[in-house]
Formats: C-alpha cells, structure tokens, sequence
C-alpha cells in the first residue's frame, strides 16, 4: 500500500516533468539564444547549449537606444501594468456583480452588448479610437491605455468575474440583507471575499496582456521616453536590414521575469482559495 | 371589500415600482464604470466603423459612400474570404474543443496539495506567458521547422519530419497544436473554478461510496459547468479572431492554407489599405461570432449549473 | 416609462454617433486651426527675439534595430548641437506595426515633420497628398542635391516632384558562399551570366556538394520576375497603373520554368527547407550550408546574412538574358520624406539635407541604412569600412554597368498584388501545385481585375 503510493508518486512527478519540458522547452531556447554569439543563434540553432557563452547581450540589450535604457522601459511597464491592474480589478468586480447578482431592468440588454463589443477585431475600431482620443488630447500620454481598465474596457474580466459570482450561493446574500446590510456592503463583504480565486485569476491575466501588448502604446505613445518594455523589444528588429537577435532574446528573457514573479505570487491565492470556498455552501 | 383590494394594490404596485426603480438605480451604479466607458469610448467608434464598412476608405482620404458594395463584393466575388472563412471554422473547431480539455486536464492534476504544484503551475503556464512577441516567433519557426526539436524527437522514433510551418498539408495542424499548447488561461480559468467548488462535496460523496469518476461526473462537472461555459464562450470567441499565430508564423501561407480571417482582415485593412471592405469583414466576423455565441447561450440552460440559482 | 428610458438610450447612442462622426470629419479643421495659432505664436515670437532664429520642434519618426537607432540618435544630437534653435524630438519602433502607427496617425492629422518611407509605400502615401514636394527646398538650397547623381534621386520622384529623399542606395542581389563553391571545386559565376548558365552551375554545384546540400534557394517571388520583365524592356505595371505592363503570358511561364526546373532537377532547395524562413534573412538555408546561393536578397542585407552565417559571403548580380536590356536599377533603401502635416517643411528639409551631405553625420551613421548618395559623403566613408560594408558599396558601383533607370513607384493596389503573386505565382510553383501556363493566365485574370480599380 505504502510503496504504492510512492510509486504513484514517482508517476505524478515524472509525469509532470516530462511534459513540462515540452512547456519550457520555448524559454530554455530563448535563454539559449540569448547567450549565444550572433553567427550561432540560427546556424545552431537546435543546440540548447552555446559552443560560447557570450554574457554580453544581456548589457548589450539593457542599454538599449541611445540615452534610453530598458529601466526606463521597465519604469514605465510597471507603473501602466500596475495601473490597468488596480483598473482591471476595481471595474470587473464592481460591474461584474451588478450583472450578476441586481435584478435592474435592460439587465440582459446592456450585458449582451458587452459580449457583443468583444467581437468586433481591434483592427477596425483603432483608427475611429485613435481619432477620439487624439481629440482628447491624449495622445502621446498613459490615458488610453490606463483609462479603459478603469471603465471595463476590457468586457472578457467582466464576464469571467459575473461566472464566478454566479457560482457563489445567494443565501449567503440574503442572509445578510436580513440583518440589515446594503447592497454594497454584501459586496464588499460578502462576495467580494469568496472570489479571490478568480481576483487572482484577473490579475494574473490583466498583469500578462499589459504587458505584452506592444500595439497600444506603439499607437498612443510617441515620446520614447514613454515606451514600454514591450514596445523596447519590439525595437531590436528588422528584417529589412540587420536585426539585434542576442540582445533581443536577451531582454525577452528578463521581460519575462516579472511576469513570472506575479504569476507565483497571486497563485498562492489560487491555492488560498480553497479555505476561502469552503465557506459553507 | 373589492375597493379595499384595489387600493391594496395599487399601493403594491406603486412600491413595486418603487422599489424596482431603487434596484434600477442600484444596478446602473455598480455597472457604471463599464456604462461609461461603453457609450464613451467603444459604441462611437463601432458605429464608426459600421459606417466605414459602408463606404470606399482607404485610411489616408475621405470615406466615399458605396452602399452595400464591399458585402455584394465579399460574398459574390473573392475566393479569399472564403478560404479565410474555411480556415477559421477549421481551426476553431479543432483548436477549442482540444484546448478546454487539455486545459481541465491539466487543471485537475493540479488541483491537488502536493508538494511543488505551485511551481508545476507556473511551468505549464510559460508557453501562454511568451505570448506573441517577435522573438517567439522565431522560436515557434525553430522548433517545428526542417531542422527543429519536433523532428529531432520524431527522428528518434525514426519518422521522419518535413518542415511543419511551411507544408500546406500540416501548416494549419501546426498552428492548432500551437494554441492547445498555450492552454494557459483557460486551465488558470479551470483551476480557480475547481478551488471554488465547496470541499464538503466531495467528502460527502466519498461516504456515500462514490468512485472518482463518479464524482468527477457528478460533482466536478455540474459545479464547473458555469467556468466550463465561460471558457467555451471566450475560447470561440477567441478562435475566431486569432491573429498573432498565423500573422507572425506563417504570414497566412503556404498558399493561403492558413490564412485567418483576421489576418485577411488586417491584410485588407493596412497592407491594402482597404479600411472600407476591412470593417465589412470585421462586421460580417462579428455575426458570425455573435450566432455562435448565441447558440452556445441558448443551449446554457440546459447544462450550465449556477449554485444561485440552483435553489429555485 | 420603460419606453421613455429606452428613447433616452437610443438617443445617447445617436449622440455619440454623430459626436465622433464629427470628431473625425473636424480631424482636419482642428489642425488647420492648430496651424493658425502656431503661426501667431511665431509671429509673436519674431517679433520679441529679433536676434537669432526662432525656436522649431521637428518630430521625426522612423524604423529600425538596435544600431540603427544608436547612429540616428547620435546624428540628431549633433544636428541639435549645430543648431541650437532645432529641438528634434525622436520617435522610432522596429518594423513591425510601423505602418499601422503611420497609417493611425496619418489618419489622425498627426504625421510627424519627418518620416522614414519605404518604396512599396511611397506611391500610396503621395496619392493620398500625405508628402510634402521637396522640389520648392531643392531650388532654395535649403536641399542640396548638387552632389547627387540622378540615379540615386530619382526613386522618390513621382511625376517630376520630389517627394522623397533616398537614404542608401541599395540593389537587388544575390549572395553565394566562395567557400562552398571551393570545397565543390566549381568556379563562381561572372557577372554577365544568363539563366541557363544559373541553372547549370546549380545543378554542378549540387552534385558535388553531396547530400541534403544543394547549389541554389531558388526564389519565384515577384522581385525576381520584375527583374526578368526589365531584362525583356517590360515592367510589371502600365504606365499610368491601370493594368499589366506585359501582353504576353509567356514571359512569365519562361521565368517560372526557371525556378520549376531548379527545383524538379534537385538543384535548388525544396521549398520546405527556406519557405519558413519567410522574410528573416538570418533563416535562409545559405546560413546553414545548405545552398551554396541564395538567389534572392537585397544587397544591404549582407551584413545581416555574414553576421548569421559567421563566415564570408560575396554578393553576385542577377543574370543576362542574350540580346537583352539591362536588368537592375539602383534601389532607394528606404527615404525620409517630409509630411504635409508638417508646419516647418522648410526646417526639415534642412534636417534631410545634412544626413545627405555631412561628413561628420555619415562617420556617425557609417552608411547603415545602405550606401549614401552623395559622392563625397561614399568616397568619405570608403576608406574605414568594415569588409561586410566595403563589399556592399563595391557591388553597388559593380551594378551600374548592368542597371538602368529605374520604373516608376509601383501604383496604387500594388501591395495587393504583390500578396496575389505570392498566393497564386509563387507558392503554388513552390509546391508544384499549378503548372506556369495556369499560374500565369490565373495571375493575369486577378491582376487586371485589381489594377482596373486604378482608372
């Protein structure tokens, strides 16, 4: 009994990572190619490991353009990320529960019109969205791209968070009425507290797409001195002529970190969850 | 007596309304944020873009009117948006159904407290962390291309490759393998889910006597239909706008063989600067979506399983 | 009541409609009011600083990688050193999603003083009067081009204006590996060669090379078809853009027989061995020795196509078909232009002429972005090239024997048609798909039907 459970074990682990190699198999290749001189990166291609190892993309990278350095990227990657979390998570809860759990009239209308403005491809709606906030005169600052996290620009939270309010029991809900509690204090005592799974969900996912996206802020942002770590990046190639491959693979591998680092932090929260949905049912 | 009930209920009625107004008004507050937004920043431009898709615009010069023009031309004459439209149904058929259950695999293995899972976690979630920069792009050639890690393994089994990317045969397979393996949000998505199921459910059922699959049927599924449900609508969704795999893989080759229809889209819209029949596209993409979407509400009621309202 | 509110959402609705309805079609006016204060304030700052040159701000924008961007910026802080009354302030991305940023911002009435062009687009962005005539500066000498030979100008000509300033001369090439070439014991082509001659020397070199190495990467793509049709004194388009240039399908079932026959005689590299590589240079098989030519590149690309490979490569022109015309033309790299959108046309104009003439700015920028067009400025620089440069500045001074004019900018729709070859020519040729003859009618029918557009 003992020795099979070891055995099951042993299973589980060995399983696991043989099949999360294949899941890293992408960044060990790219931490491989950041340390890799030029000449080898595509004729040794498959090679995990450099002939030469060639630390110096990474400073060659770090330094960046001119006077413009990736701290200035990361500065700025940090403060829109962190923005358009807080954003992401204020909206997403707030609306998400009013969908969920208020019985208002156009309910069902005005929540089909959010799902529907998730279909319609960016491409389409960039140049009208431009014009707007160019007339605003936003252009060429962080507004559009903190602003609509603030307002659920972003429908795909909402919906996820209205799921997952759906899911929580509503005797809890009115257990409190009855002792008197307003609509917004069941929120925010009541729901609110039992969707942390879910809070940690958006924030890992708002955290990620932030990020990365590289074609909001190459629109919106002409100072350079505002660019982010995605739009640096983005920087070190072009097929047109001679592109930087180290420093690029380089700097990709340190862009990762943050995202990694978030992501271990809030999955604690994930786990966290567990105690917090056993709240009796 | 009849009088006194009258009365009676028109002051019912009147609290009724009352109270639905209070209610209204409670609901308008909470969804303000995305109301605001809504009507500010999003229904002005999709309108606009409506408009556009009714006129010849080329980006750069004043849309001109045409009518119907760029839809009679979609649908009567252009072999391409067809090919797009065969290529997306392909590859959201194939990519969404493998994606949610690889997805829930995974979650479930890792819904357990062993020791390490957090890390395990963070592993299968790196491949949807690289996401779509240029340099995965070239990892993504790398590794399924001629000389690449695919056919290094395939190699020892002693298949021999081809160049996955670039056949016509396997491109768009390629691309759907690419997608399953960044299950990433749909398995954090699942994993939540299953951490909000109440643990007592399944320590009840063990007294019972059920099995895992059992419960696995009977608990699991039921009280994960809602994020199940979720998943499936944003993975469709999704599926039909992919872009970034086929844009920076394949470029929509070879032969068109994967040419998404938003990558047409885009082609349409900036290389040819096409703004007019771009947003005809992009319109005639979201109905598509939209009847979807709606089948898969529609059919909602009959699996998805919402504790709230499960009393009623 | 529940009417009334939904009257009132409607008409919210409406409101915004027409609120960006007139937010877009005012994107014009507001600028043209825009320019109306700035000038007042430059009226007023003239007359409170006589002395001196009153204050400009010039937006540039342009693409590029890691070098590209260190060399521009150190040349504009020295423009800015100059002249103290110039604040540039630079706004630069890598390739990708630079024409949507174009694209947005011309849409916007934004485009910055100074854009970076490329050829492909250059004919769409002055058809829709986004580019500012440089002729007016040329005459005032606020441009210099007296140092510049025309064939270096005249691709950013379009009906006799200027509406673009080359930043590199550059050619259509191809590369080889000499030392591929030495180790199969076959002596390199000489320019001049015709097809025949191509073929042959690929299936020689192919043999003796041994297994899974082949002689040529075999290219179908549009550029080398262009080069055939000048061979042949044709062009791919009309001359106003409404049409083909060519009558007869046979010349292009000739040049795809080409291809067909490097690739069915195993000469050539089967299309699954490069066709993934797309448009990265640092992929092509030539980087792992598994060809010993490429057949398709641009000639500045060679000091991205060493720098993959690790080891020397040379650069060979294109071939000769007998009795025929001269095939190359010089090629603009890419341009900067000046936007209509601009208010100091003059200021940048400047700008334009001191990255065309000054020495100083050269050594910095150390020919880059291809090799410059002022004849001082090449000769300047010659003398501490490194070898990947020196090469591509010889084999552009090689390729004037064998170019000439170059045809007008492609016409409007020409990116459209340039994905139709690909889709319907080259990748079904690739994959042995279509035989010429059909590729060939096929691409006619869709073309025109295209290019009619144009009339």
């Amino acid at each position: 009994m003992m020795k099979n459970k070891k055995t099951r074990t042993l299973l589980y682990h060995g399983g696991i990572w043989a099949l999360g190699f294949l899941m890293i198999y992408p960044i060990l290749w790219t931490i491989a190619s950041s340390l890799k001189p030029e000449s080898e990166i595509f004729r040794n291609a498959a090679s995990l490991i450099p002939t030469e190892w060639n630390w110096g993309s990474y400073a060659q990278g770090w330094e960046g353009f001119g006077n413009l350095t990736f701290t200035t990227f990361f500065i700025n990657s940090t403060f829109v990320t962190t923005m358009v979390v807080i954003g992401t998570l204020f909206s997403s809860t707030l609306v998400a529960f009013g969908f969920a759990r208020v019985n208002f009239r156009f309910r069902t209308p005005l929540f089909v019109c959010m799902i529907v403005t998730l279909m319609l491809p960016q491409q389409v709606t960039l140049i009208p969205q431009y014009i707007l906030f160019h007339n605003l005169g936003w252009v060429n600052t962080y507004l559009p791209l903190i602003v609509p996290a603030f307002i659920g620009g972003i429908p795909f939270f909402i919906f996820l968070m209205i799921q997952f309010i759906r899911g929580i029991p509503r005797e809890l809900d009115e257990a409190a009425y009855m002792d008197g509690a307003s609509t917004f204090s069941i929120f925010w005592r009541v729901v609110l507290p039992l969707t942390t799974p879910a809070l940690a969900t958006v924030a890992i996912f708002s955290f990620y797409w932030t990020w990365d996206d590289f074609m909001t802020p190459l629109v919106y942002l002409n100072d350079t001195k505002l660019y982010t770590v995605a739009l640096g990046l983005q920087m070190f190639s072009d097929p047109s002529s001679v592109s930087a491959w180290a420093p690029m693979f380089a700097m990709s591998v340190v862009s990762i970190v943050p995202q990694l680092l978030v992501f271990l932090f809030f999955q604690k929260y994930l786990v966290e969850g567990i105690t917090a949905g056993s709240v009796k049912g | 007596m009849a009088q006194e009930m009258k009365v009676e209920g028109r002051v019912q009625k009147s609290n009724k309304l009352r109270s639905q107004l209070r209610t209204d008004l409670i609901g308008l507050g909470f969804i303000a944020p995305w109301l605001v937004g809504f009507l500010g920043f999003i229904v002005g431009p999709m309108l606009v873009s409506l408009y556009f898709s009714f006129t010849n615009y080329d980006l750069l010069s004043t849309p001109v009117w045409i009518g119907l023009e760029n839809y009679v031309q979609m649908f009567t004459n252009d072999d391409r948006f067809w090919k797009a439209i065969r290529v997306t149904f392909i590859f959201v058929f194939g990519s969404v159904p493998l994606k949610l259950a690889f997805a829930l695999f995974v979650a479930m293995l890792f819904n357990t407290k062993r020791r390490g899972v957090g890390l395990y976690r963070t592993l299968y979630y790196v491949p949807s962390i690289l996401g779509g920069s240029v340099a995965i792009a070239v990892v993504w050639k790398q590794l399924f291309g001629m000389n690449g890690a695919i056919n290094d393994v395939l190699g020892f089994f002693g298949i021999s490759g081809t160049d996955w990317v670039a056949s016509p045969d396997f491109a768009l397979s390629t691309l759907i393998i690419l997608v399953v393996w960044q299950f990433g949000s749909p398995m954090l998505i699942f994993l939540a889910g299953l951490k909000a199921i109440p643990y007592e459910l399944y320590e009840a059922a063990s007294v019972d006597g059920a099995n895992p699959v059992v419960q696995f049927f009977k608990i699991t599924l039921p009280m994960l239909s809602p994020v199940i449900f979720f998943n499936l609508v944003m993975q469709t969704i999704h599926g039909f706008m992919a872009f970034t795999q086929s844009f920076l893989i394949t470029e929509g080759g070879p032969m068109d063989n994967t040419l998404f229809y938003a990558v047409y889209l885009y082609e349409k819209a900036f290389a040819h600067f096409d703004m007019g029949y771009a947003s005809a596209l992009a319109w005639v993409l979201l109905l598509i979506c939209a009847l979807f979407t709606a089948f898969i509400f529609r059919t909602a009621k009959s699996w998805v399983y919402y504790e709230s309202e499960g009393g009623n | 009541m529940r009417q009334k509110v939904k009257k009132l959402l409607w008409v919210m609705m409406l409101l915004f409609l027409v609120g960006v309805l007139v937010a877009c079609s005012s994107g014009e006016e507001s600028n043209a009011s825009n320019e109306d204060t700035d000038n007042n304030a430059s009226d007023n700052e003239e007359a409170s600083q006589d002395s001196g040159k009153e204050e400009v701000e010039l937006r540039i924008l342009w693409w590029g990688s890691q070098d590209r961007h260190d060399r521009t910026l150190e040349a504009i802080d020295l423009y800015m050193e100059k002249n103290p009354h110039v604040t540039i302030s630079p706004e630069f991305t890598g390739w990708d999603g630079y024409w949507e940023k174009m694209a947005t911002q011309a849409a916007g009435g934004n485009l910055p003083d100074i854009v970076q062009m490329d050829y492909k687009y250059l004919s769409e962005y002055v058809g829709k009067d986004l580019l500012a005539n440089l002729n007016p500066h040329v005459e005032s000498g606020a441009l210099d081009l007296s140092d510049v030979e025309d064939v270096y100008i005249d691709g950013g000509k379009i009906d006799g204006g200027l509406y673009a300033v080359n930043l590199g001369a550059n050619s259509h090439a191809q590369a080889y590996d000499p030392a591929m070439y030495e180790k199969a014991g076959v002596e390199p082509l000489e320019p001049g060669y015709t097809y025949d001659e191509l073929i042959s020397k690929s299936q020689e070199l192919s043999e003796k090379l041994g297994d899974d190495v082949y002689g040529i990467q075999p290219s179908a793509n549009v550029m080398g078809f262009k080069h055939y049709l000048r061979l042949h004194d044709k062009w791919l388009y009309n001359d106003d853009g409404t049409g083909l240039g060519y009558e007869d399908d046979q010349l292009l079932v000739d040049f795809l027989q080409v291809i067909k026959e490097l690739i069915d005689s195993g000469a050539g590299t089967p299309p699954e061995l490069f066709k993934s590589a797309g448009s990265n240079i640092e992929q092509q098989s030539i980087v792992r020795e598994q060809s010993a030519i490429l057949m398709e590149l641009h000639s500045n690309q060679l000091v991205a196509l060493e720098q993959a490979a690790g080891r020397d490569l040379e650069l060979m022109v294109q071939p000769m078909i007998e009795g025929g015309e001269k095939g190359h033309y010089i090629k603009p790299s890419q341009f900067f232009s000046v936007s209509t959108h601009s208010e100091e046309q003059e200021e940048a104009a400047k700008f334009i002429d001191f990255i065309t003439n000054d020495l100083e700015a050269n050594e910095i920028l150390n020919a880059e972005r291809g090799v410059p067009i002022a004849g001082e400025v090449r000769e300047h620089l010659k003398s501490n090239l490194a070898p990947a440069g020196l090469k591509m500045f010889e084999f552009v001074e090689l390729v004037q024997d064998y170019a000439r004019e170059i045809d007008p900018p492609d016409p409007q729709g020409a990116t459209e048609i340039e994905s139709l070859f690909e889709n319907e020519v080259e990748d079904p040729i690739y994959y042995g798909e279509v035989t010429p003859e059909e590729a060939a009618q096929n691409f006619r029918e869709k073309a025109t039907e295209i290019l009619a557009k144009n009339k």
